[in-house]
């Protein structure tokens, strides 16, 4: 029974758990297991949370033979990027060397948020040192090393979220969270073959987790399917008192059958001038596939910097979060050698330059409602290419230069978007496809992230040297 | 901006990272914050070359704060 627990969605084990076919300690016990077994092969964990974890399966086991289920996530084992602070002395390290004996006494709102929903910490993952504040060029940014896809030990992972990634595509963890302020939660759900899910900016209280860039980070889960992101976002998401930013409109998932419905999407014009060939090869068949479901238009936006109006609100942000620890000295101890240097140059940004960026921001987030209210979703290409090889650096002047639109633009007007496997390349490498919506508009992403997972099956293989053996 | 005038300004800023923290930098990484000064000013230049109104206000609200509840 154990071994058929791996690479099974939230739905299908949550149904086993309310069943009570399998017992939340026994969930925690297989994946406790996988996390110390094969976690270090893809430096995809910093910390097992064993002891926790094993304590709070044991709380679910007993409200469940009370009779008290409190839904899908109850008794399911996660991991978080360890940026998220937890207390119980567990360090909440940043993926940096300064902070790897960092302890805070409070837990985040996400994670106290899933321990409401009955959820188990079993690990804080990976992350790419300060998640990319010092503007990492290459995959080794990280005290415990490089992120590694589970679909091959010599390619990159994606970043920064590149544990909660690694730990979800190696079944290591049923869910992971992450967080994006310009692409952290995309990249590793391509680069790892799952789904990802960036929510409206907002929609997650971020109280608890490191700040790199208050108006641009995100919270947001990464699961093995487009149905699990949306089970997971209803938990944690919601207003939150300590976090202003938070919203006030509720988000109640809707996974109700997308049955016969016809979609309408976008495609931004030249979205695949950038990408390699696999990636186009494999979105120009998903748009195929999604044919059957949905008309698709080409559409474009107004010609905007959106890159630069990006680069500028999260310098100028990052100046300012990471003041201490510029000032400090402690950037010499990061692991990457970019790094060391990488945030210096931020204190140059003209605070005129910062406040006009927020005014292009407005043209930017009008511009995109305006062009984005006739369709349910955007659909692009999730990276420019396939999983880079872990020695190499990914911001070359040849590879994949092309500017990444929807990404700049996604994260500055902070829309939602979802990743899904699009499909592999020769070599077995995942390529991912994503669907962005309008802000708060969650439920139409995930219906059509839904609706491509229902006619195609990438989401279902998995790597072959980590299926269970038998 | 001309390309003389960009010069000069990624040299004043350069100079200014490197009287605030040159004493921690080695040559190499002074020039890798030089080429970090000149996206900033790149990226600058590009927010600056769109016109805004007047009344083209940040979208960024402050909000007089008031305890919940």
């Amino acid at each position: 029974m154990s071994d058929s627990l791996v690479f099974k969605s939230i739905r299908q084990l949550g149904g086993l758990v309310q069943a009570r076919e399998v017992s939340p300690t026994e969930l925690a016990e297989v994946f406790l297991d996988r996390l110390e077994r094969l976690g270090p092969d893809y430096n995809a964990v910093v910390t097992v949370t064993r002891e926790r974890a094993l304590r709070e399966a044991r709380r679910a086991e007993e409200e469940i033979s009370a009779g008290r289920y409190r839904g899908p996530l109850h008794g399911i084992p996660y991991g978080v990027k360890d940026l998220l602070a937890t207390k119980d002395g567990i360090p909440t390290t940043w993926g940096a060397a300064p902070f790897r004996n960092q302890v805070f006494d409070y837990d985040a709102t996400v994670v106290e948020r899933l321990g409401a929903a009955g959820a188990v910490l079993a690990a804080k993952l990976a992350m790419v040192e300060l998640a990319g504040g010092g503007g990492y060029w290459q995959p080794n940014a990280s005290f415990t090393g490089p992120g590694i896809t589970p679909w091959d030990k010599n390619r990159w992972s994606g970043g920064s979220s590149t544990g909660s990634g690694a730990a979800t595509g190696a079944g290591l963890v049923p869910f992971a969270i992450g967080s994006e302020t310009g692409g952290s939660i995309m990249s590793p759900s391509s680069n790892c073959g799952v789904a990802g899910l960036r929510p409206t900016y907002g929609r997650v209280s971020r109280y608890g987790a490191m700040a790199l860039s208050w108006t641009l980070d995100k919270l947001g889960p990464m699961c093995l399917t487009a149905d699990d992101c949306g089970l997971v976002l209803e938990a944690i998401s919601g207003r939150d008192p300590k976090d202003p930013t938070t919203t006030r409109r509720s988000f109640a998932y809707d996974d109700s059958d997308v049955g016969s419905r016809r979609f309408r999407f976008g495609v931004m014009e030249n979205v695949t001038d950038h990408v390699d060939e696999p990636t186009r090869t494999n979105f120009e068949r998903a748009l195929d596939v999604l044919a059957e479901v949905a008309d698709i238009e080409e559409m474009r936006f107004s010609d905007l910097p959106h890159e630069e109006i990006l680069q500028v609100i999260l310098f100028a942000e990052a100046a300012s979060a990471f003041e201490e620890i510029v000032d400090s000295g402690k950037l010499a101890e990061l692991t990457a050698p970019e790094d060391r240097f990488g945030a210096y140059p931020r204190v140059t940004v003209l605070a005129k330059d910062y406040i006009n960026a927020l005014r292009l921001r407005r043209l930017v987030a009008e511009n995109a409602e305006e062009v984005m209210s006739p369709f349910d979703a955007l659909v692009a290409p999730t990276r420019s290419g396939v999983p880079t090889p872990v020695n190499q650096g990914f911001r070359s002047a040849t590879l994949h230069a092309g500017k990444d639109t929807m990404m700049s633009l996604g994260n500055v007007a902070g829309l939602p978007a979802v990743s899904v496997p699009s499909g592999f390349s020769a070599e077995g490498l995942p390529t991912g496809i994503k669907f962005m919506g309008r802000a708060y508009e969650e439920n139409a992403i995930l219906a059509a992230a839904r609706a491509y997972q229902s006619l195609t099956d990438w989401h279902e293989r998995h790597p072959p040297d980590l299926l269970p053996a038998g | 901006m001309s390309d003389e005038a960009t010069k000069r300004d990624v040299e004043e800023r350069f100079n200014t990272v490197k009287r605030l923290y040159g004493d921690r930098l080695d040559h190499k990484q002074l020039e890798g914050v030089r080429t970090g000064v000149e996206t900033i000013v790149r990226a600058s230049q590009a927010v600056s070359a769109v016109r805004l109104e007047n009344g083209d206000e940040p979208f960024s609200v402050f909000m007089p704060y008031r305890e919940e509840g």
